[in-house]
């Protein structure tokens, strides 16, 4: 279960409170659906796990100005490589604060709780991130090439031992349809977790489909 | 009183039994016409065609085509037309009948009714007869005869003068007759004669006839005040030949406002005279100036128009409103009809008139009869121009246009499908045995290579357009030239000479 704290969504309060709203500068919103082809795969000394599956579900963003906030929750389930492996269902919610320097870059931070159940047990994550975004138009303003980047210095998880750090990156294309509020992403996202003195390892990589409407 | 009684009912009775004779001549001369027998039918209408006798009914029109078609079967096209001209003058009511008669008779008629209602205008004497005489179809020639009565004259183009109770033989035709009577002015209308018939003008008509000879004058402005309205009721009855009526409205009308005039093509006319008579022996005087304009105190002169009906001297003297200045003299002129003033906007010191309500007062004397007429305005700062809105946007032109290809989204597609291919590679754990990874990294990879394939083709490279920059920069320039003479001109109203002057009531 995925429970957030007030102290989870403050900082990123605060920071929307910093502009006035006004006429001139409004607030976007876009609604985006997600489909996303999910492995974890996990090694631990002198045995290796692999799991994979399907999560579905979808993120609401928030622009003003140069701050942008993402909401973004998937959900689904995952089965492993091998018929002795126990399926179980993951997902995760993360809020995502950026701040854009210019057209082309954006930097900011983000929280995600990522959580996994099965009959046989129930692990969480915690994962605070810095993260930087680019951009880049393809030719056309209506295709766009995202990249991200993310390091994640406090990672929790409830595991015997704790990550030290993770490294995450995702890279895509974003096509839009002209006049029109609709546009489709396709993109790649890998994370990798590390351990201390190399107990354990564990990475993970979605291939996501969404549609993105501007509301 | 019953002699009386059945006299009248007599006369009664015999009039509508020659009604009822004549609509029966029409009736049988329309039998004998719808068999083609013309000789026969020919008598029966031009009888029945006597206007004395009959009502201006279908018969009677349709009685007219019949005689006429009649006339053109016999080559008698000319005396066809006469007698259309005649039937139309008579009843210019009659409708063209494109269905019952043959094109020939719809020319004739059409002809006919051009020359007579082309030439209606003016032409206001109603009283003419025609007397029919006995075996009028068989006749060649017609008559003219003016009937006794009053003192009148007429002449007429080809045949020469007429005295009253003189009877003239007259080729058949339309004539035109000018008629005169003593002490007032010829009136000249167009008549037609037909044969066997005596076209009679009877002496009064020709006497009253002579007046409205200048039909057709009217008020300089006939919808405007209620002086026009008076001077427009006063023509009305000149024409009617209602002259002390007319002159009584002519006086009314100068009384109330000396500025009413007559249209000036009355000039010539008698009622002009009348008019001038009237506006000699009426005592007005009266004011009247622009009602808003904007005058440069220092070089020009407000222009006030004065006019007054029996001519005199008038004394025109200002005065401010708001203020117990007494007033000075600005002009005093002798008047016969209408003047100019030219009003110098300064008090007595010849000092500029400071902003203000001021009243001109005009004292008006013509023998022992006095009058007095007043126009109160103010002097007001001038307005300002309304400043000009910029040009909107959509006047404006893109600046940039379609370039060339971008080659460069090739590339970056290319990189971009590199770097998502190669993130498994690089960040993922070698230990993995699975390949599926790096599959999947490369098919997102290739999608975005393809993005960058696609950015090309639908892409291009924004260039400047340097003739809609400078369209765009000309119409910007021009905006900010009128923008600028407009912040001038109305900085120089303010600071400069210029000053309003409404008029509050005159």
């Amino acid at each position: 279960m995925i429970r957030l704290q007030i102290r989870d969504v403050l900082p990123i309060a605060m920071l929307a409170a910093v502009q006035p709203l006004d006429a001139q500068n409004p607030i976007r919103v876009q609604a985006t659906a997600i489909t996303s082809i999910v492995h974890e795969r996990a090694e631990i000394p002198g045995d290796q796990e692999e799991t994979g599956g399907t999560w579905v579900g979808g993120a609401v963003t928030a622009s003003r100005g140069p701050l942008r906030f993402e909401l973004q929750g998937l959900r689904g389930q995952m089965s492993g490589s091998s018929a002795a492996m126990v399926e179980r269902e993951g997902g995760e919610m993360r809020i995502n604060g950026l701040v854009r320097a210019s057209s082309w870059f954006e930097a900011g931070a983000a929280y995600t709780a990522r959580t996994f159940s099965s009959t046989e047990g129930y692990q969480r994550w915690s994962i605070v991130s810095l993260t930087a975004a680019l951009q880049t138009a393809l030719g056309d303003s209506l295709i766009r090439g995202v990249a991200r980047a993310s390091f994640s210095p406090l990672v929790s998880a409830t595991l015997p031992q704790d990550p030290s750090t993770g490294l995450g990156t995702e890279v895509g294309v974003v096509a839009s349809l002209p006049h029109a509020p609709f546009s489709f992403e396709a993109s790649y996202r890998f994370e990798r977790y590390s351990f201390t003195n190399d107990a354990r390892v564990e990475e993970l990589d979605w291939v996501n489909l969404a549609v993105h409407w501007k509301i | 009183m019953k002699r009386a009684l059945v006299l009248g009912f007599a006369l009664s009775l015999a009039a509508r039994m020659a009604l009822a004779q004549d609509a029966n001549l029409l009736k049988r001369g329309a039998e004998a016409y719808d068999v083609a027998e013309y000789g026969r039918a020919k008598p029966l209408l031009v009888e029945g065609l006597n206007p004395a006798l009959s009502t201006h009914d279908s018969l009677w029109i349709e009685s007219v085509y019949r005689l006429a078609h009649i006339l053109i079967e016999e080559n008698h096209d000319s005396l066809a037309a006469v007698w259309l001209r005649w039937a139309i003058r008579t009843y210019p009511a009659i409708p063209p009948d494109t269905l019952n008669f043959p094109p020939a008779v719809q020319d004739a008629f059409a002809a006919a009714q051009n020359a007579v209602l082309k030439g209606k205008v003016g032409d206001t004497l109603p009283f003419i007869n025609w007397e029919w005489m006995a075996g009028a179809a068989d006749s060649l020639a017609g008559y003219v005869r003016l009937a006794r009565g009053t003192q009148a004259s007429a002449f007429i183009d080809g045949i020469g003068v007429i005295t009253t109770g003189e009877m003239r033989r007259a080729a058949p035709g339309s004539y035109r007759l000018t008629l005169g009577a003593p002490g007032r002015a010829p009136v000249t209308v167009t008549r037609e004669v037909l044969p066997g018939i005596t076209t009679v003008i009877p002496a009064r008509s020709a006497a009253a006839g002579a007046v409205p000879a200048d039909v057709g004058c009217s008020a300089r402005n006939p919808g405007g005040n209620r002086a026009d309205k008076t001077l427009q009721l006063g023509l009305e009855h000149w024409y009617r030949g209602v002259l002390d009526s007319a002159v009584v409205d002519f006086a009314a009308a100068i009384s109330a406002d000396p500025f009413v005039a007559l249209d000036s093509g009355c000039a010539s006319l008698p009622v002009a005279s009348a008019f001038g008579a009237a506006r000699r022996s009426t005592q007005s005087v009266a004011l009247r100036g622009s009602s808003d304009t904007t005058l440069d105190v220092t070089r020009g002169h407000w222009p006030l128009a004065l006019a007054v009906g029996r001519p005199g001297a008038v004394a025109v003297r200002l005065s401010r409103v708001d203020s117990s200045h007494a007033e000075w003299p600005i002009a005093t002129s002798q008047v016969d009809s209408t003047a100019v003033l030219s009003v110098s906007l300064t008090d007595p010191d010849r000092r500029r008139l400071p902003f203000g309500t001021y009243r001109v007062r005009a004292t008006y004397s013509s023998g022992d009869a006095k009058g007095e007429a007043g126009l109160t305005f103010e002097i007001l700062a001038p307005d300002t121009l309304a400043r000009e809105a910029p040009p909107a946007a959509s006047a404006y032109k893109p600046e940039t246009q379609a370039g060339p290809r971008p080659t460069s989204s090739i590339l970056k597609g290319v990189a971009l499908g590199a770097a998502v291919a190669a993130i498994p590679m690089v960040l993922g754990h070698s230990g993995f045995e699975s390949s599926e990874r790096e599959e999947r990294a490369m098919v997102v990879g290739f999608t975005a290579a393809v993005g960058g394939l696609a950015g090309f083709m639908l892409g291009r490279h924004q260039v400047p357009a340097p003739e809609n920059v400078a369209y765009n920069q000309a119409l910007r320039t021009a905006w900010e030239d009128r923008d600028r003479a407009i912040s001038a001109t109305n900085a120089a109203r303010r600071d400069g000479s210029l000053v309003r002057i409404r008029v509050v009531a005159q």
